[in-house]
């Protein structure tokens, strides 16, 4: 894959983040101070993690030159009136409007928002101190210097919720968010996330959900976080740990058309820790993709304990010179014992320029575990085209039936019928020639 | 209705039709049988528009017109209908909505408005009954998972909800139990007309037994070796073809 280079890369210029990133942190009037140390220590760390590494590296693919000022006047206005509304699916929406809570009226009682700019520099430490582990310069920078996001709380409720958090966002250049989810203790709650902004903007966002005993969480999430400029880009990190007998079920819905639809390049980097017993843990994600568009999912989920299930369903269809890619990990721990995983990444792909990278991998240090893992990368079947076409349906038409159906299994799967409803009619737009 | 003049037709550079010559008239009904790999599936294909197989001398006419350059589902839409010999599994799209499309788009074709929903599932429920199948298959992914005899029941499901000027079976008996064969045969049966005509291609005169045809053709090696009547079959069944090719 990628055989060629992308012709509109111009030489990586890192200072830019670099003096943002040095920026915040003098902003921190006491040097003493563990927060202060804390935002330094990371700053250095993403230093040196940028500027090494092999070429390879997915960071060394990105474009850090929207970051110069004469770029950022290049912002336009997303088309409101194809926007999707959830206020059917959902309770509640709590608005963030670049980075701002805006709207948190009506929340519920159990539920609280607060403003990562209002959180204690304790909490702050505490949270980013959390991600130390990971190797990668946009979790350091974000710990570094990021300043906006929320933390969210949400305590045990007499009946499910569906909150939908709506991010609108026209910021160009760098855009670093932080979102914290603390789910108490058999919470029922469901989640919607969706995007709108068009501007050429850089989105690093980091997520840290903690899912306690007993509670179940779905999330839907549409789109990119950088919004839908083709010369958006976005890197998402997303941290979830679960206590025992939790469910989490998430989705992501990566459409290039109608009013959830993105553009721009997308980088995944998701982990799942399983701590505690029977957890379920689901992860769905469907990438409908044409242009030039790529979402690199990069998943890693850890079996700490026994008797957890966990999958990772992936589906791409990929037109035009649109990419994707399935790095998957998952871990069993050697106490792990009665794991039950699913790995499975199926693709297809529309144009010749298109290109998909499948890479299940599995590291099992138990022994009784159940672990299936399958990639497949392929075109329309021919025999089925021409047996909906023997029966008089259009080329065009047997075509969208196919690849609707292809996505069918995943789309049926999510268990509130507004959501599946406007999931699939969503998936209808996707597919137009 | 159907001509079929001099066919010669290659796939991955296999020549398999080597000179067909067939006619059919409205309201008759043509066997044709032959061993295996001699090109029957072949000709239904090719009659069909499958554009794996490349027609490279001969002409098709159908209703007094050449359709070679038809599409598939322009052949389908002027009345062409195939039952497969391996009909194909798809899973995610269901049996209604498989028919209500076909159905839908067959009616576009015409300059029809779409069928209305409680009009299509009478219609649907009715044909059902008569091939004595559940409702439940409605909802079933498209032989997603069907039993052989099931898929080709869903066959001549199909073929009776369009109704075709001329319908094509290939090999719809195989695998069919006694029950199966009746039905199937009941079905094709209900369907023939003054105007309806039916190629129906198979290696069991046992079917014939049920459906009348006037004419059986032998095609071996790409031709039509010999035609005769209902007889022919009977013939075949005991002697085998080692007589008739050559
Ligand atoms: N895709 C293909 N590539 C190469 N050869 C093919 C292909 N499809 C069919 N053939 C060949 O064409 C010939 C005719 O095949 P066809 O399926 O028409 O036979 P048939 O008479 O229907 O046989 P059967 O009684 O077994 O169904 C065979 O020799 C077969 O191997
Ligand atoms: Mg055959």
């Amino acid at each position: 894959m990628s055989r060629e280079k992308q012709k509109n890369i111009k030489p990586i210029n890192f200072s830019e983040l670099l003096t943002m990133a040095q920026n915040y942190k003098s902003l921190i009037l006491d040097k003493k101070t563990d927060l202060y140390q804390t935002r330094s220590y990371f700053i250095e760390k993403f230093k040196n993690q940028i500027s090494s590494g092999s070429k390879k590296l997915y960071w060394k693919n990105f474009n850090y030159n929207i970051f110069s000022e004469k770029n950022k006047i290049n912002e336009r206005n997303f088309e409101k009136n194809n926007i999707v509304s959830f206020e059917k699916s959902s309770d509640v929406s709590i608005v963030i409007n670049d980075g701002v809570i805006t709207s948190d009226k009506n929340l519920p009682n159990n539920i609280r928002i607060t403003d990562f700019k209002e959180i204690s520099d304790d909490d702050v430490c505490s949270y980013i101190k959390k991600t130390d582990k990971l190797n990668d310069p946009f979790v350091s920078v974000n710990n570094g210097s990021c300043d906006c996001g929320f933390v969210l709380d949400v305590k045990e409720s007499k009946s499910p919720q569906i909150i939908h958090i709506k991010n609108i966002s026209s910021k160009a250049g760098l855009y670093q968010n932080r979102q914290i989810y603390n789910i108490s203790k058999n919470v029922k709650i469901t989640f919607i996330e969706s995007f709108e902004g068009c501007s050429e903007q850089f989105n690093n966002t980091i997520s840290q959900w903690e899912v306690k005993e007993n509670a179940n969480v779905y999330k839907y999430s549409f789109g990119s976080r950088a919004g839908s400029h083709k010369n958006s880009q976005s890197v998402f990190s997303e941290f979830v740990e679960q206590h025992k007998n939790s469910t989490c079920n998430f989705y992501s819905f990566y459409f290039n058309e109608g009013g959830l639809g993105f553009s721009g390049k997308i980088r995944n980097n998701i982990l799942f820790n399983l701590i505690g017993e029977n957890i379920t843990s689901n992860q769905w994600s469907v990438s409908l993709l044409r242009d030039e568009c790529f979402v690199d999912n990069d998943v890693r989920t850890q079996h700490m304990s026994p008797n957890c299930s966990s999958s990772q369903v992936y589906k791409g269809i990929y037109n035009d010179r649109s990419k994707g890619r399935f790095d998957s990990c998952v871990y069993v721990a050697k106490d792990a014992q009665k794991s039950d995983t699913v790995q499975s990444n199926n693709n297809i792909l529309l144009n010749d320029n298109a290109s998909v990278n499948s890479n299940p991998q599995l590291e099992i240090f138990a022994d009784d575990v159940k672990c299936a893992h399958g990639s497949t990368i392929g075109q329309i079947d021919r025999n089925a085209l021409f047996y909906l076409r023997a029966r008089g349906i259009s080329e065009v038409l047997a075509k969208k039936l196919l690849l609707t159906a292809f996505v069918g299994d995943i789309v049926e799967s999510i268990n509130n019928s507004d959501i599946l409803n406007l999931v699939s009619e969503e998936v209808e737009k996707q597919f137009h020639n | 209705m159907l001509e079929i003049k001099n066919l010669q037709s290659s796939i991955n550079e296999k020549n398999v039709l080597k000179g067909l010559n067939l006619n059919v008239n409205p309201g008759e009904i043509h066997a044709i049988m032959g061993p295996n790999g001699s090109g029957k599936s072949t000709l239904a294909s090719v009659i069909s528009g499958n554009e794996d197989h490349e027609v490279i001398n001969g002409d098709i006419r159908f209703m007094g017109e050449s359709i070679l350059d038809y599409s598939p589902e322009d052949r389908a839409r002027a009345g062409i209908f195939l039952s497969f010999q391996y009909p194909v599994e798809i899973p995610g799209v269901s049996v209604s909505n498989f028919i209500k499309t076909s159905v839908n788009e067959i009616r576009k074709s015409r300059g029809l408005p779409q069928i209305k929903a409680n009009e299509l599932l009478k219609a649907m429920r009715e044909k059902l009954d008569l091939l004595s199948m559940k409702s439940e298959f409605l909802s079933r992914s498209l032989n997603d998972g069907f039993s052989g005899g099931e898929k080709k029941r869903n066959e001549i499901f199909q073929m009776s909800m369009l109704n075709p000027t001329l319908a094509i079976l290939d090999e719809t008996d195989s695998g069919l139990d006694i029950d199966a064969l009746k039905i199937v045969a009941n079905g094709v049966n209900k369907l023939k007309s003054s105007s309806n005509s039916f190629i129906i291609i198979t290696h069991y005169q046992r079917l014939l037994n049920y459906i009348k045809p006037d004419f059986v053709h032998v095609l071996s090696d790409g031709e039509i070796v010999k035609t005769g009547g209902a007889e022919l079959a009977l013939l075949l069944e005991e002697n085998g073809y080692d007589n008739i090719v050559d």
